[in-house]
């Protein structure tokens, strides 16, 4: 992650503070957008009411992004610990995978036994590319 | 050469091992739970996409409405940019969530412990083979061993699966911290963004209505009528993510009556009591046919 922080390392803060800052840039800027509709104004008191709202909603977005980057550190332990669970249970997987796999070449193994037996080159030639296939798998 | 007639007593102790591990489980209700799992995570995963696009969403209007002051622009798109990677960590949370319901759910496959269809293939092959004109081996030992073959593989790999669902729901309070980050990350910065999109459009339809209406109407009117169409859309997204935020507490609690019935998964009233949680997965699932982007 390569955000440019919003907030200095060396002033840590928990996610959900960072939101707080983040919501209260947003209710600024809801605030700015009231004045500008409640009031009578001029075209450049309005232009600058609505700079000054965009750029509020950018803050607010800075520091959301801050925030969301603050939800990893949270969850780091667990998220190691449930991969490590699925790493296991992968493995059981792939081992039966394997199994089943070994049986398939057993059977095309004895498909080609029978037909190198059958002496029918195209029944042999058929039974050897079902049993490459199933090798290269 | 011909197969040896089987001893009945290696049959006995065959048939006596496979009824001491168990028969092949039916645990529908845990793939259900997958299943439905596998969906929510997948509508999680299209909701955090949409928050740095409701961004330039908005930094997109603002720049056709509101100003065209380049550097105001530039730090929104930054800004834009800055949500789009920090994203990255939602998704890889919501990744995790993905990766264990679809282990689940290899798991729970009914064809995961059984080898019916490969061992019949063996049988298929061994019933072919000849020597000279004469079949070698007999159809029906084929039949006894092969089945004898499929029970205890079936058996084995049966305790290789339970043992493994069981470690997985035996993860319930990692699995329950990684899905409340999520709803964290839902509450506090997606409906968040939904919340400042809104907001913005409102200003940006105070815009056209105050500055734009007498100056270029035809073409005022036409983007007021979008922007009420973006409204509405807005506050379906909001609803979806509102029901996905509901949907991760049905999907928690649902794991934690799989993990209490880890003895008896295959029990009939489990499945029923997934119901709920399907119920809500395929009622957000419909919320989000009808928003589009």
């Amino acid at each position: 992650m390569t955000l440019e922080p919003v907030l200095s390392k060396s002033f840590p803060i928990p996610a959900e503070d960072v939101f707080d800052i983040s919501d209260a840039f947003l209710e600024a800027a809801h605030a700015l957008f009231l004045q500008r509709k409640n009031n009578v104004l001029t075209e450049i008191e309005q232009q600058d009411l609505i700079n000054a709202e965009i750029t509020l909603r950018t803050e607010a977005d800075r520091y959301r992004a801050q925030g969301i980057t603050l939800l990893e550190e949270s969850s780091a332990q667990q998220i190691e610990s449930i991969n490590t669970q699925i790493s296991y249970a992968k493995a059981t997987i792939e081992k039966v995978g394997n199994i089943k796999h070994a049986i398939d070449i057993a059977a095309a193994l004895v498909t080609l036994s029978a037909a190198l037996a059958s002496g029918q080159p195209s029944q042999i030639q058929h039974a050897g590319q079902s049993l490459q296939n199933l090798v290269n798998l | 050469m011909k197969i040896n007639t089987r001893p009945a007593h290696v049959s006995l102790v065959l048939l006596s091992m496979v009824g001491l591990q168990g028969c092949v489980s039916n645990l529908a209700a845990v793939r259900t739970f997958a299943t439905d799992t596998q969906t929510l995570t997948s509508t999680i995963s299209q909701t955090i996409d949409d928050e740095p696009k409701s961004c330039m969403r908005r930094l997109y209007r603002d720049r056709t409405i509101q100003t065209d002051q380049e550097d105001i622009i530039l730090k929104g798109k930054k800004a834009c940019d800055d949500l789009q990677n920090a994203a990255k960590i939602p998704q890889s949370l919501n990744t995790v969530m993905t990766e264990y319901a679809k282990t689940l759910s290899a798991l729970a496959d009914n064809q995961f412990a059984t080898y019916s269809g490969e061992l019949n293939q063996i049988r298929g092959a061994l019933t072919q083979v000849k020597d000279g004109d004469t079949l070698l081996f007999k159809s029906t030992d084929i039949q006894a061993s092969i089945s004898i073959s499929n029970l205890i593989l079936q058996a084995s790999t049966e305790a290789y699966r339970q043992r493994e669902i069981k470690h997985l729901l035996e993860k319930h309070d990692d699995l329950v911290k990684v899905a409340n980050t999520l709803k964290q990350y839902l509450n506090r910065s997606y409906l968040i963004a939904l919340r400042s999109e809104r907001d913005s459009i409102e200003s940006q339809l105070l815009t056209l209505e105050q500055k734009w209406l007498k100056k270029e109407s035809v073409r005022a009117r036409e983007l007021i009528e979008d922007l009420k169409l973006s409204l509405e859309t807005v506050e379906k997204k909001k609803q979806a993510a509102q029901t996905t935020v509901i949907a991760i507490d049905a999907m928690i609690a649902s794991h934690e009556k799989l993990k209490a019935a880890l003895d008896h998964l295959d029990h009939s009233t489990l499945l029923q009591s997934m119901i709920e949680y399907g119920g809500i997965v395929s009622s957000l699932r419909n919320q989000l046919k009808t928003v589009s982007n």
